[in-house]
């Protein structure tokens, strides 16, 4: 079961990487689509056994609605009035009684062991965080509080970008920074490392809930109360997620958006942030362009 | 029947006048209709309501709700598109409310359970029918307040409960001081004595 697993998970995610790529041409960006049926690929472990689990309980209820359907269109059919004038006075059936009691429960075990595995995987944390960064929301933002780093505590907020503030921050590309998803200042985080992370509100707030589809998160943010929680970024990329919890006027205007990045890259942008974040969000916007620009010049070489 | 000779000293054919017959009822059949009435005129006022979101919805931005609140409260630009998305947010938690509380359930277990579980179990009414009669008249005034709910002050400055139809704390307790949640709790707590106590004790002994 768990080999299997990893391979459908390597394939999945490649697979997922593959239509990422197809559809914007740049770096993992993780937002809705339009006419997006489905959900978000996946980008943490912890979505892909999400997705995992939701195909599996499809092999489920799939066979169990078509099976509902051939009884009840069985019972329409050959038990109609004209074809079965006199009712049948059956009061029980041992077997089938016995049949559908055994048969739920023995359905609800499968569903209930892996679903109590994912469970238990979304609140341990598979080994101890890389980085801890504090989220906490305020009618209508996001604060960011990295409270381990050595250089200095790093703390700021992150508010929607709004439309006129594009050019102030070198956001013009509506593609990977969309309308009422992108921020002024996004969390940062490096590529492949649990990162733990701790949501709560302000203390005289109301209920937030910090939202990210791509990796399969959703908590509370609560005045008062510190909810844990951990990720691991799959891929480098700006990742969009939004307040879920009503909060007021603005609930639809506090969007959460993750940057992962490289260790390098994440080590320089630590290393400034602490004193301007805004210099190092503005130095790690050019370090992520040149570096796909690197990329290019790389394909562009290779396809001569 | 032993009791045939005292019934003929009555009226049997008893038509009771309007007043009598649709307020005073304690016939299952009557007010199981009161309710189905009841329903079809909050669905049309809940209805309305997802009317005004839905236009809001049909294009990118605010273009409906800023108007609206700037003909409630007379603001224009941005102070408008602020009360505007308040404004939304207390049209949803109407909306939610009403088609929940005052459409869904007062059709299906008002109305349809009240007309048809007597006939079906073969029982002459509910088991306390004053308690049924009194479990309608009492949603009406629950309706009442929750509509006054949306005209009254909620968060500073603006009207109405915008918390969602969960009414989460502290969003609609420190989150909005005014009396518009009061008025919505209210309405909660003018439904639960109908729903809990009467319409479970009014139901046929099963």
């Amino acid at each position: 079961m768990e080999g299997e697993f990893n391979v459908m998970n390597k394939t999945r995610a490649c697979m997922a990487a593959l239509i990422c790529l197809a559809g914007t041409g740049s770096a993992f960006a993780a937002q809705p689509q339009p006419w997006e049926m489905g959900m978000q690929p996946a980008a943490s472990p912890i979505m892909h056994q999400i997705r995992w689990f939701e195909q599996y309980t499809l092999w489920f209820i799939v066979p169990i609605v078509l099976f509902v359907l051939a009884l009840l269109i069985t019972v329409m059919v050959r038990f109609r009035a004209s074809k079965n004038p006199e009712a049948s006075r059956t009061s029980h059936n041992t077997m089938i009684e016995v049949v559908w009691t055994v048969a739920p429960v023995l359905i609800l075990l499968f569903l209930a062991i892996p679903s109590f595995n994912l469970l238990t995987a979304q609140l341990t944390m598979p080994e101890d965080p890389k980085l801890t960064i504090k989220a906490t929301a305020t009618q209508w933002l996001w604060s960011y509080d990295y409270p381990e780093i050595e250089d200095g505590e790093i703390s700021y907020s992150s508010y929607m970008l709004t439309e006129d503030q594009r050019a102030e921050y070198g956001k013009e590309d509506k593609a990977v920074y969309p309308r009422l998803l992108a921020v002024d200042n996004e969390m940062v985080v490096p590529v492949g490392e649990t990162v733990r992370l701790l949501v709560t509100a302000a203390p005289t707030d109301v209920i937030h809930s910090f939202a990210m589809p791509a990796f399969g998160l959703k908590i509370d943010a609560i005045p008062g109360r510190l909810n844990e929680t951990w990720f691991k970024a799959d891929a480098e990329g700006i990742y969009y997620g939004q307040c879920s919890e009503l909060c007021g006027k603005d609930h639809a205007f506090m969007p959460i958006a993750i940057r992962a990045v490289s260790a390098e890259q994440f080590a320089t942008w630590q290393a400034s942030a602490a004193s301007d974040v805004e210099a190092a969000n503005q130095a790690l916007m050019a370090s992520i362009d040149n570096a796909k620009q690197g990329d290019d010049a790389v394909l562009l070489a290779d396809n001569d | 029947m032993a009791e045939a000779g005292i019934h003929t000293a009555h009226d049997d054919d008893h038509k009771p006048g309007f007043f009598a017959r649709w307020f005073l009822s304690t016939n299952h059949k009557d007010i199981g209709t009161l309710y189905l009435i009841f329903a079809i005129c909050a669905g049309i006022i809940g209805g309305a309501l997802s009317v005004a979101m839905r236009m809001e919805l049909q294009e990118p931005g605010i273009q409906i709700f800023n108007g609206l609140a700037s003909m409630v409260y007379g603001d224009a630009g941005a102070a408008a598109v602020d009360q505007g998305k308040h404004l939304y947010n207390v049209f949803t938690t109407a909306h939610g409310l009403i088609m929940i509380f005052f459409m869904v359930m007062p059709a299906l277990i008002g109305g349809f359970a009240n007309w048809m579980i007597p006939i079906m179990i073969g029982a002459p009414d509910m088991a306390f029918p004053r308690l049924n009669n009194i479990s309608f008249w009492l949603i009406v005034p629950a309706f009442l307040l929750l509509l006054m709910s949306m005209f009254v002050e909620g968060p500073a400055g603006s009207n109405g409960v915008g918390g969602g139809w969960t009414l989460y704390p502290p969003f609609s307790s420190t989150g909005m001081p005014g009396p518009a949640v009061d008025l919505a709790i209210l309405r909660c707590m003018w439904l639960v004595f109908p729903r809990s106590s009467a319409r479970s004790t009014s139901s046929p002994p099963f």
